[in-house]
């Protein structure tokens, strides 16, 4: 799995120039190779595994945009 | 197999199977081992055994399979335990450099569910887990096929089903896993994509609603403008000062103090409802209401009164004037009773005259019945019962009879007599007429002036009336001239009224004062009626400014509401959830170059292992053909994405030594050459570590089905020379095979197990020493 990562982080190291996405790329690497390392690893645990990656950036967006429809129905 | 694998060295099994009570050792102390046997003599069991410690089932097919067991039915928990036997146990020895794993596991015939037999797993004597993945890296599926392929499975590599090719190829290269990958990776980003998906079109909602209701409120604002200006307020006014200005002219002119400070919108529009709650009171009883009502129910009253007075004057005269039109035509009082009296004594005068001649007329009846009932001799005389002289009889009989005709016959006296007292009566009945006549005349005179006395006490009454309802509501000035002339007009109306022509004279008196007094009224009434009209124009005014103030309030609502919305635009949490979005949308993308990058990797490794095995599978398969041509076999891989999901297609095929001749398994390959390719591609994928699991085990369960002697005996030779695992296990009921291993490989590095023929007393038993 070590092998796998480090190919895929070369390889993420040679498609992705902005630092800051590459980071975000190596999280979500390190993410579902660890989840792949479970011997019962199955490919809804790789996809939970890396949406858990992002965070709660999804979280934070739907908090953000549900905020905004109250601001606009006045609440 | 992986250089760390754990190399099974023994298989200890009681009680499993066609095993008997007792327990027997399989040794596995050689890299090949070879256990032979007639058909049932429990070489399969021996190997099943290995699969049952580490899973407690077999994937025997359908009828034995893990989904088939579940439950408590007990009976098919049981098949597994050697008849008669209250225990199963089977014990395996791994070995891993000088480490030693131990793997138990014990079922018990009360309590034959997998889920309780008794699990144990120890390496160098310490517990560890009981997962076969955890520890091995191997599954069930895994192990009948890299391990313990079966027929079925071993036709997997080789099917002309692509699909169960490239299962069966992608879970032996390890690539499995990595399309697992590649999947949870895609899924990953189709999830990410739909919930970004979702957010953008409640954003871009979110938007379109900003935008209609930016739209909705500018016309609110205009209609607001439109309707201001209607109601009159001027287009400067249109601001917060000009409605200050109009809230300031209002409460002064409605006298109404405001509570609040206007200084926004909110405190206009409580000013606004103060001062429309005041307009709306004004509006509604504007001016001197009170005296107007006192004003008209004196009128009305006073009036109503006099017309009825008046009236009852009227029915008095025309009394009174009949009663002397009747006395002109039939005579006074006293004329009609001498009348009266006349007509009473002439009829008194008749009825007598008359009552006297019937009694003259009796006697002469009497006289002449008599003169009738005494028979007379011709010539007698007799003395005149009237004059007394002596008369003949017979005269004096005619004499009588003359005089009862003169009295009794028609046009006689008594007829004469009754004709005068018809007429005496007839003018007794007319003037008694007469006299009813001047009676009912001087009744009605009576009665009409009773009326109008009557009527002339209501009159004052209702002078009275009015008087008190001044005095109890207190007269406004205006009325204070009515009041004043209402009081003397009723000192008038109670003087007493006098008889005659000057009773006459008094209600003329009356009648004067009261017209008076009504003058003055009606000038009351009309001077408050053009006092309240211009009352009630001023309220108007106010009442419509008031609708102008509520007209520049919403205007000003409207308009602040528009501001607000501009505010909003540009609010916080629009553009803290633009920016969320934006975030979101780069994780998106960097979401889709992980997965390429996984593909690529993917791919990458695929075709390593595909480059990998397959000159293994050329050799494999050249060191066992004895094809004249098919000498060697190729791996192809191809993939391909869809959606970042990565596909490898395998091919697998027998091939002559210059690759110009390529047989796929199917028709053109004979049954005996496709499972030499699937025992060249298992021995291959065991050369170069493909399955990816750590048990350091290959069983070829037969491998010989479909082969010739010449080919048994070369695979014999081949995998005795070359095996493929670090314990290499094969069952045979093909003694010259078995006996080729062997010589192959050397006793050194292989061994032979032979079974004896199984029996139901003794179970499976090992020919001679060691086991």
């Amino acid at each position: 799995m070590e092998s796998l990562l480090e190919q895929l982080s070369e390889k993420l190291k040679r498609e992705i120039d902005d630092a800051e996405r590459l980071a975000a790329a190596q999280e979500v690497a390190e993410a579902v190779i660890e989840a792949l390392s479970n011997p019962n690893a199955s490919s809804d645990g790789i996809k939970e595994a890396a949406i858990a990656a992002l965070g709660d950036a999804i979280e934070r967006a739907e908090s953000a945009v549900a905020a905004a429809e109250r601001r606009l129905r006045g609440e | 197999m992986a250089s760390d694998s754990w190399v099974l060295t023994s298989v200890e099994a009681r009680g499993y199977g066609g095993i008997g009570g007792n327990a027997q050792t399989l040794k596995l102390d050689r890299p090949v081992v070879v256990l032979v046997g007639p058909n049932g003599s429990g070489k399969s069991t021996w190997v099943s055994a290995i699969e049952w410690a580490l899973f407690g089932e077999l994937a025997f097919g359908n009828d034995f399979s893990i989904d088939e067991l579940r439950g408590n039915r007990a009976e098919a928990h049981r098949v597994y335990m050697h008849e008669g036997c209250d225990v199963t146990e089977v014990a395996l020895r791994l070995r891993r450099g000088s480490s030693t794993m131990v793997w138990r596991r014990i079922r018990h015939r009360q309590r034959p569910q997998a889920t309780h037999d008794e699990v144990t797993c120890t390496i160098d004597g310490v517990p560890v887990g009981t997962d076969p993945g955890e520890v091995l890296g191997i599954t069930p599926d895994l192990f009948s096929r890299a391990v313990a392929p079966r027929q079925t499975s071993l036709q997997a590599l080789i099917s002309s089903e692509d699909s169960d090719r490239n299962a069966a190829l992608d879970q032996l290269f390890g690539i499995e896993r990595l399309n697992a990958l590649t999947v949870g990776l895609s899924r990953a980003r189709d999830e990410l994509s739909r919930r970004v998906r979702e957010l953008e079109q409640r954003f871009d909602a979110m938007a379109s609603r900003l935008r209609e209701e930016v739209a909705r409120r500018f016309d609110r604002r205009l209609d607001a403008r439109s309707k201001a200006l209607e109601a009159g307020i001027d287009a400067g006014e249109l601001t917060l000062e000009g409605a200050r200005a109009l809230i300031a002219s209002l409460s002064r002119a409605l006298s109404v103090d405001l509570p609040t400070a206007l200084g926004n919108i909110s405190s206009l529009q409580t000013a606004h409802r103060h001062l429309g709650s005041a307009a709306d009171q004004l509006w509604s009883r504007p001016g001197p209401q009170d005296r107007l009502n006192r004003l008209t129910r004196f009128s009305t009253a006073v009036e109503g009164a006099r017309d009825r007075w008046q009236d009852a004057l009227r029915d008095f005269k025309d009394a009174s004037d009949a009663f002397e039109d009747l006395r002109d035509s039939i005579g006074s009082e006293e004329d009609v009773n001498k009348a009266v009296g006349k007509a009473s004594a002439w009829l008194s005068d008749v009825d007598q005259q008359i009552s006297a001649a019937s009694k003259r007329a009796a006697v002469l009846a009497q006289a002449r019945d008599w003169l009738r009932e005494h028979e007379h001799a011709l010539g007698d005389e007799l003395d005149c019962p009237v004059c007394e002289r002596p008369m003949v009889a017979q005269e004096l009989e005619h004499l009588v009879d003359a005089a009862i005709e003169s009295i009794q016959a028609e046009g006689g006296e008594i007829a004469r007599l009754s004709e005068d007292r018809q007429k005496a009566e007839e003018a007794l009945s007319g003037a008694k007429e007469k006299q009813r006549q001047l009676e009912r005349a001087t009744g009605d005179v009576c009665d009409a002036e009773e009326g109008a006395l009557r009527r002339r006490g209501e009159l004052v009454d209702a002078l009275q009336t009015a008087l008190g309802m001044w005095a109890a509501e207190v007269a406004d000035d205006p009325e204070k001239p009515v009041v004043e002339e209402c009081g003397r007009t009723k000192a008038v109306g109670q003087q007493p009224r006098r008889q005659g022509a000057e009773g006459h004279e008094d209600d003329e008196a009356l009648d004067a004062a009261l017209r008076g007094t009504l003058t003055v009224g009606n000038d009351a009434l009309i001077s408050t009626r053009e006092e309240l009209a211009k009352a009630s124009k001023e309220a108007e005014l106010l009442r419509e400014r008031v609708i102008a103030l509520q007209r520049l309030v919403e205007f000003l609502h409207a308009a602040e509401a528009l501001d607000a919305l501009d505010e909003d635009v540009a609010g916080d949490e629009l553009t803290a959830a633009r920016a969320s979005l934006e975030r979101i949308q780069e994780w998106r993308e960097t979401l889709r170059m992980v997965t390429s990058v996984a593909g690529d990797v993917s791919v990458a490794v695929a075709e390593q292992r595909v480059a990998a095995v397959s000159p293994k599978i050329n050799e494999w398969f050249g060191r066992i053909s004895r094809h004249d041509r098919l000498k060697g076999a190729r791996v192809y891989v191809a993939t391909s994405r869809t959606a970042g999901v990565v596909r490898n297609a395998y091919r697998v095929r027998a091939v002559d030594p210059a690759g110009s001749w390529e047989v796929a398994p199917g028709p053109m390959l004979s049954g005996g050459y496709q499972t030499v390719l699937t025992v060249a591609a298992l021995c291959a994928l065991a050369d170069v570590d493909a399955g990816g699991h750590q048990l350091g085990l290959l069983i070829l369960d037969e491998p010989t089905q479909s082969l010739d002697p010449e080919m048994s005996q070369q695979m014999g030779n081949v995998l005795g020379v070359s095996a493929p695992a670090p314990t290499t296990v094969v069952t045979t009921t093909d003694k010259a095979f078995a006996d080729a291993v062997v010589q192959a490989a050397g006793a050194g590095r292989s061994k032979l197990v032979p079974l004896k023929r199984w029996t139901a007393a003794q179970g499976t038993r090992f020919e001679g020493e060691g086991e």
